[in-house]
């Protein structure tokens, strides 16, 4: 009988240090911070979507801008030639002419 | 604020509100979870994974129970399951005693240490049937009354009073003959 009058207090005694325990204050900011976690984490999940299509976009922009660049660069081009002249050359033009009249 | 409110507000996308939940239900859900693992590092643990299961699945929460009612069902489950992992370690532990590594004269002794003594009970609690450690826990642990013991076991009033009382007696019967 005290036996059993003494494992129910060693049940009971557990029970209230047990039940005594406290729980990490921090416990709502960790599950809070875990919750933001999760919701970065689907942001996430949603992104390569959008990056394949922002990828595939740029390329076809980059495309047509090169294309179009290119063809106004052909439309407005001019075949000018470039005359070189030598000063010093020209000027015994005068006095070879000189030469001649005398 | 009322439970629906709080309820409607967090669907909303209402963080403080969801911090409000958190605040009012850790108490609890941390005492259940410390009654079925009896550790306090699992416990936390456990009551983390319960509140971020409560709000991915509170959309759900079809409000014809309490919502107490319902973090408690979804505390035990998730207590439940990770008993059932751990079980794994435990039973290589087992086979580890069979082979002789842990000495049989050891398990023999009288206990004699109160932290001995405190493990046996842990021990002998954790060898109850599911739905008499359930019931014990919640009434010993959370001091809930019989009715919403019920609720949450989905059983009868008169169901909950007989587990908790075969519980004690099963747990009495396990430590005298551990203790003898």
């Amino acid at each position: 009988m005290k036996q059993k009058r003494n494992i129910d207090e060693m049940i009971d005694q557990l029970i209230q240090e047990e039940r005594n325990e406290e729980s990490n204050p921090f416990l709502s900011t960790r599950v809070m911070a875990a919750v933001q976690e999760k919701q970065y984490q689907k942001v996430i999940k949603i992104n390569p979507v959008w990056k394949t299509v922002m990828v595939t976009a740029g390329i076809t922009a980059a495309l047509f801008l090169g294309i179009s660049i290119g063809n106004l660069y052909e439309s407005e081009s001019r075949n000018n030639g470039i005359m070189l002249s030598n000063d010093g050359a020209m000027e015994n033009f005068g006095f070879y002419s000189q030469i001649g009249e005398e | 604020m009322d439970e629906f409110t709080l309820i409607q507000n967090i669907l909303d996308g209402s963080q403080p509100d969801f911090e409000r939940l958190i605040k009012i239900y850790q108490p609890n859900v941390f005492r259940t979870a410390m009654g079925l693992l009896h550790n306090k590092e699992d416990a936390e643990e456990i009551t983390q994974d319960v509140f971020l299961k409560v709000y991915d699945s509170l959309s759900s929460f079809n409000q014809r129970a309490t919502l107490s009612t319902w973090i408690y069902r979804v505390t035990i489950n998730t207590s439940l399951n990770f008993l059932k992992k751990k079980k794994a370690n435990r039973v290589l532990f087992s086979l580890s005693s069979l082979l002789g590594l842990v000495s049989k004269e050891k398990q023999s002794e009288k206990l004699v240490t109160d932290k001995e003594e405190k493990d046996a009970i842990r021990k002998a609690m954790q060898e109850l049937p599911e739905k008499q450690r359930l019931a014990f826990v919640l009434t010993k642990y959370e001091e809930l009354p019989q009715k919403q013991v019920a609720e949450i076991m989905q059983i009868s009033e008169g169901a909950v009073e007989q587990l908790v009382i075969r519980a004690r007696n099963n747990l009495r019967k396990n430590l005298e003959k551990i203790m003898a």
